[in-house]
């Protein structure tokens, strides 16, 4: 395999380019397959994700990746760096980074960054905030359902 | 703002790894959150991946209350809250609440016996209770035990009911013995042979659960042992107590529904108690020495329950206490002894219960 054939070229919605070791791209599943069908060059276009996202989601797969023996630090020191990246992250790029991680079918990230949401949102506001959510209740509903749920606000 | 459209099943995702207390909070986001929150699928999702909390509660005056105890603060004379009750209505007398004499904890799930002897199963975080009707009726010596099979994924819990048959009223010996099931919707009644009363005549001794099994303890007239009831395989076992134990066994004591507690008092130096904690749970148990205090409980016999404090060390006792004044919650360390009240609850009239709760999305079924 010549040098430029374990390189790969990810273009972000917003075209920009990223290029990255083959192994650091083949984490994500989306990519896997779309190299395995040869249907592309080079240079895969991921319509779905911005730039911004793109970069962040490179930085977890070249952490995560195993290249020519040097993916051998312990689970514990992974853990750790996990923790520091998702953890000053704000809600909407992580519920954007979730679609990424999704989209380009990332186990381990989308783990991760689902833990991540789970664990900051304390309070519906938080998801109300972001997701398009409707509260279908009859203000009546609503009153009983809070009156029995009160205790569960205790923090 | 900027929304997000996240498609349904990445919703579920996060959802199914947070903590079935906050869920709760979410039951009042809409109609289709309420709805997920109480799918079995959802629910058994939720329980592997979500951190479960152990928060404490406490019946006082026929009301569940959360007990939020902080201990950062006890030297600085920072009392615990009571704030909130745990509230449901009662059917037969419209929008009042129900008067609650005993609960019993398992699984998320709460079995409570009212104060007109009535028996209910509620789950707090889902706001669902189940009414379970007697063969005949229930009585004040019932005693009752929630559990689940153990065996397969989904749980499948069970309630055993224990009273005293007519030639053992006020003996503190139970002589027949009913096992609901809920699928069916009734009572089966088990043949058991008891050699064994429970180590307090009173009836108000209850069970702890423990991964599904209840242990109570209990006493064949010459020795203190352990005595649980298997709900996969419906029968009754007793597992002795270590053979030289000094001690005087109190009462025993389950934290998160995985260790099991024992609190001892010391015949020698009787202003020190002691909690043991099991190593073990088979049928061969074994304890090692988890905390001394000074506290002298040699005195309170029945209505005692306790919950060791694994951060500080400081056990929470409360028990049955007429003579004094209405000091309801003791916090023992090594060296000191805080009794603390609730400024509203008189607290004279009901037996008060210390109970760790682990809320879960359990279905009552």
């Amino acid at each position: 395999m010549s040098k430029s054939e374990k390189k790969i070229v990810l273009k972000s919605l917003d075209n920009e380019a990223f290029e990255v070791e083959k192994a650091v791209a083949l984490q994500s599943q989306t990519i896997w397959v779309m190299c395995e069908d040869k249907c592309v060059g080079n240079e895969i276009p991921l319509e779905n994700v911005t730039g911004q996202i793109l970069a962040k989601v490179i930085d977890y797969c070249k952490k995560h990746a195993v290249v020519d023996g040097d993916g051998d630090e312990s689970s514990e020191e992974l853990k750790n760096w996990d923790t520091e990246f998702t953890k000053n992250m704000d809600q909407s790029t992580l519920f954007n980074m979730i679609l990424a991680a999704n989209y380009l079918n990332i186990k381990s990230l989308l783990n991760l960054t689902c833990q991540a949401v789970a664990d900051k949102t304390k309070t519906i506001d938080e998801f109300h905030t972001f997701l398009n959510i409707e509260n279908n209740f009859t203000p009546e509903e609503e009153a009983q359902i809070c009156q029995e749920n009160l205790w569960a606000f205790d923090d | 703002m900027e929304r997000i459209n996240i498609p349904a099943e990445l919703v579920e995702e996060i959802l199914s790894r947070v903590s079935a207390k906050s869920l709760a909070r979410f039951r009042s986001t809409c109609k289709g959150w309420r709805a997920l929150l109480k799918s079995g699928s959802f629910a058994e999702r939720q329980s592997s991946k979500a951190p479960k909390e152990s928060l404490i509660i406490m019946l006082m005056d026929f009301r569940v209350y959360l007990v939020r105890i902080n201990l950062d603060g006890i030297h600085n004379n920072l009392a615990p809250t009571f704030k909130y009750q745990l509230y449901f209505e009662d059917p037969l007398f419209d929008s009042l609440q129900v008067d609650i004499r005993r609960v019993f904890h398992c699984d998320g799930l709460l079995l409570c016996t009212t104060r007109d002897n009535r028996l209910v199963v509620w789950n707090p975080c889902l706001g669902e209770t189940k009414w379970i009707k007697p063969t005949n009726s229930y009585d004040y010596s019932d005693n009752y035990a929630l559990g689940y099979e153990n065996q397969s994924s989904c749980k499948k819990h069970k309630i055993l009911m224990m009273y005293p048959g007519c030639h053992y009223y006020h003996s503190g010996i139970y002589d027949v013995f009913e096992l609901y099931d809920f699928a069916s919707d009734s009572w089966k009644e088990l043949d058991v042979p008891t050699k064994w009363r429970l180590r307090y005549s009173s009836y108000d001794q209850d069970g702890m659960s423990l991964k599904g099994n209840t242990y109570w303890l209990a006493n064949d007239y010459t020795n203190d042992f352990l005595l649980r009831f298997d709900f996969s395989l419906e029968i009754f076992s007793s597992i002795a107590l270590p053979h030289c134990f000094p001690f005087m066994v109190k009462e025993i004591s389950v934290v998160r529904e995985d260790q099991l507690f024992l609190l001892t008092t010391d015949s020698v130096n009787p202003a020190d108690s002691h909690v043991w904690v099991a190593t073990s749970t088979g049928s061969d148990m074994s304890w090692s020495k988890f905390q001394t205090l000074k506290a002298n409980l040699e005195g309170y016999n029945s209505g005692l329950s306790f919950l060791p404090e694994e951060q500080y060390k400081f056990l929470l006792v409360c028990y049955n206490d007429y003579s004094s004044d209405n000091k309801i919650l003791h916090i023992v360390g090594e060296n000191e002894h805080i009794r603390l009240r609730h400024p509203n609850i008189s607290c004279k009239s009901s037996c008060k219960v210390l109970l760790n709760y682990v809320p879960s999305l359990a279905q009552i079924q």
